[in-house]
């Protein structure tokens, strides 16, 4: 795309590169921020007004959030949850979305209003409250992982990917015996892995910032993931992090640093997966776009 | 996004109908397509179905000993209790109020941001800009209110900011007059960036050559913008945009919730807290039943009214 350089053209370009790094410093330096707000000393961080670099960063609080086991146990539990939930609610997307691909599937069309439905539709936060209440999984960490068996969307992402795989494949294999489980296991998940890491790490980052599901139902600390006890001291300004414990002068000393660590702590994984993420979801929205 | 989801709930399937035999023969060869299915239609069932009967506890005098059945219905008595209510209808103005703030402030930012992405000529910068403005998509609310007390706290780095340049320091987090423009401004700087996906994927459609032709006219950036780009995207900002009206009683709850505190209820409360509030802190199941259902019929009547009128515009409904 050839544009021609006129003088109000560079005037323009220039303000434009401008206000996308302006942009771009406004999303970065919160992150920023906090993480230098995690290594820098107390006293250091009541002189200065904005942080750039601290003159003796310290790793005091990162020392002091990885000796507590509340917060260990809590990583555990995230990483058991994100793991567990992403195999799980992919897999059964991913079952329920293979069949549907069959046009001449009798009841297709009203198995898919049946799932468009709940999208639209849905009891309310107290009768599923009673209903989680009644099934005996408040206190479990089931909870966290079996409700969320299928997200819609995704599962429609999925549909239209499988959509997309070449029929005499799958003819070639029915000649060869194959049943549909077969074909599904065999080539369908194998062909669509792209599709699959996408949608995994989608769901993995959903499960990992889930902070709702464990305030609803999870009372007890012990099952509690980081995000749930981001949640407690971030908002809740509960700096207790000792089981039993209570306020000890450690920290009062460390305050605000153990808050900015236990920020980083929890989007560090997400920073991590995210360039693969990136790669991957730009298409995954255009899958949805072309398919209207 | 919603645009999507809603969109790619419209499939067609509608199939001539062929003789018994045939849909006999076809169930049978597609057994095991049933069985696949299966898993999630059951989960579906519970979690979702199951909680739709529970609803009718709205119109019970609910107790959890009696049980859904066993507890007296009392009709629309829950419902009219709640229309007198003054606070009720004070959650319902703030949903409504500031969904019309995030509307005027937040719809057309992401829109912008496209258009000016759009006139990067460096590729590689652009994609940077792009990597860097969809990461606060992926963070969760309760890490970003964590930063945001961080930085607008007393002691925060405004307020120290402010003071240092002589003024004094502003109560961001607890006064009514700063709170809806908090959730506004930590709306647009959570979401501009992913925003922009759907309206750069409708520009990546637009023929270059119609810039060039209209530089060969003589038109300039600005005219070339009004012109060309922003006409491109008029179809998906007026779709959006009707979809946006769709949504116009959600309060965001995640946003919400970890924002507020009792200082700023008069501006700040919304129906999904305020549900949330008196259904599990005060264990008024029946009435946060009411106002859930109330809400979701609202939700309801909205989506067909959203629908019918994206069909007349657009030629194509969301379902």
């Amino acid at each position: 795309m050839v544009r021609s350089k006129s003088i109000s053209g560079t005037i323009f370009d220039t303000l434009n590169i401008l206000f996308m790094l302006l942009l771009a410093a406004v999303t970065l330096y919160p992150f920023w921020h906090v993480l230098i707000g995690s290594i820098m000393p107390y006293e250091e961080s009541i002189r200065s007004v904005i942080y750039l670099f601290p003159q003796r960063p310290t790793f005091e609080a990162y020392h002091y959030v990885f000796s507590k086991d509340t917060l260990v146990g809590a990583l555990l539990v995230s990483v058991f949850v994100t793991a567990a939930g992403m195999l799980y609610q992919l897999f059964i997307t991913a079952i329920t979305a293979y069949p549907l691909i069959k046009q001449d599937l009798p009841g297709r069309t009203f198995i898919f209003m049946y799932i468009i439905f709940t999208m639209f539709f849905g009891g309310g936060l107290i009768p599923y409250y009673l209903l989680i209440k009644s099934l005996g999984m408040v206190n479990s960490l089931a909870v966290m992982i079996i409700p969320a068996a299928i997200s819609t969307y995704n599962m429609i992402v999925l549909k239209t990917f499988f959509q997309n795989i070449p029929l005499e494949l799958e003819e070639s294999a029915k000649i060869d015996g194959a049943g549909y489980m077969t074909i599904f296991f065999r080539i369908i998940l194998p062909l669509s892995v792209p599709a699959l890491t996408t949608i995994g790490l989608f769901i993995a980052v959903g499960q990992w910032n889930n902070w709702y599901t464990p305030m609803l139902f999870l009372n007890d600390k012990d099952l509690w993931p980081l995000a749930m006890v981001l949640r407690d001291i971030l908002i809740n300004n509960n700096m207790e992090l000792t089981r039993g414990g209570s306020y000890v002068s450690q920290e009062f000393m460390l305050g605000d640093t153990i808050k900015n660590a236990v920020v980083i702590v929890s989007v560090v994984p997400i920073i991590i997966v995210y360039p693969f993420i990136q790669k991957h979801f730009v298409k995954g929205v255009m899958i949805g776009s072309i398919k209207s | 996004m919603k645009v999507i989801q809603a969109k790619m709930a419209n499939s067609k399937t509608a199939q001539p109908l062929k003789a018994p035999n045939d849909v006999w023969r076809r169930i049978l060869k597609y057994k095991m397509l049933y069985v696949m299915v299966l898993p999630s239609l059951a989960f579906l069932f519970i979690f979702h179905y199951i909680p739709i009967y529970g609803a009718s506890i709205a119109f019970k005098d609910f107790w959890v000993t009696k049980g859904i059945l066993g507890s007296p219905w009392v009709g629309f008595e829950h419902f009219e209790k709640l229309f007198r209510t003054d606070k009720f209808w004070q959650v319902f103005r703030n949903t409504i109020e500031i969904n019309l703030l995030r509307l005027v402030f937040g719809f057309p930012a992401p829109i912008i941001l496209a258009i000016l992405l759009n006139e990067v000529r460096n590729q590689l910068f652009k994609r940077s800009i792009q990597t860097i403005v969809y990461l606060p998509h992926f963070i969760s609310w309760v890490t970003i209110a964590g930063i945001i007390f961080t930085l607008l706290s007393n002691e925060g780095l405004v307020n120290k900011a402010i003071i240092a340049l002589g003024g004094d320091p502003v109560n961001f987090l607890t006064s009514n007059g700063m709170f809806r423009p908090l959730l506004v401004l930590s709306g647009i700087w959570k979401e501009v960036g992913w925003g922009t996906i759907i309206y750069l994927a409708a520009l990546a459609g637009v023929n270059p050559d119609l810039y060039e032709a209209a530089t060969v006219d003589g038109a300039n950036r600005f005219k070339q913008i009004l012109h060309i780009t922003l006409p491109s995207l008029l179809p998906i900002i007026s779709i959006l945009l009707i979809l946006n009206f769709g949504s116009m009683m959600n309060g965001g709850f995640d946003q919400v919730f970890n924002l507020y505190n009792t200082m700023v209820y008069e501006s700040g409360d919304v129906i999904d807290t305020y549900v949330y509030r008196i259904g599990l802190t005060q264990g008024e199941y029946s009435v946060a039943t009411a106002i859930g259902l109330f809400l979701n019929l609202i939700n309801f009547v909205l989506l067909v009214i959203v629908n019918w009128t994206a069909k007349r515009i657009g030629g194509q409904g969301i379902y």
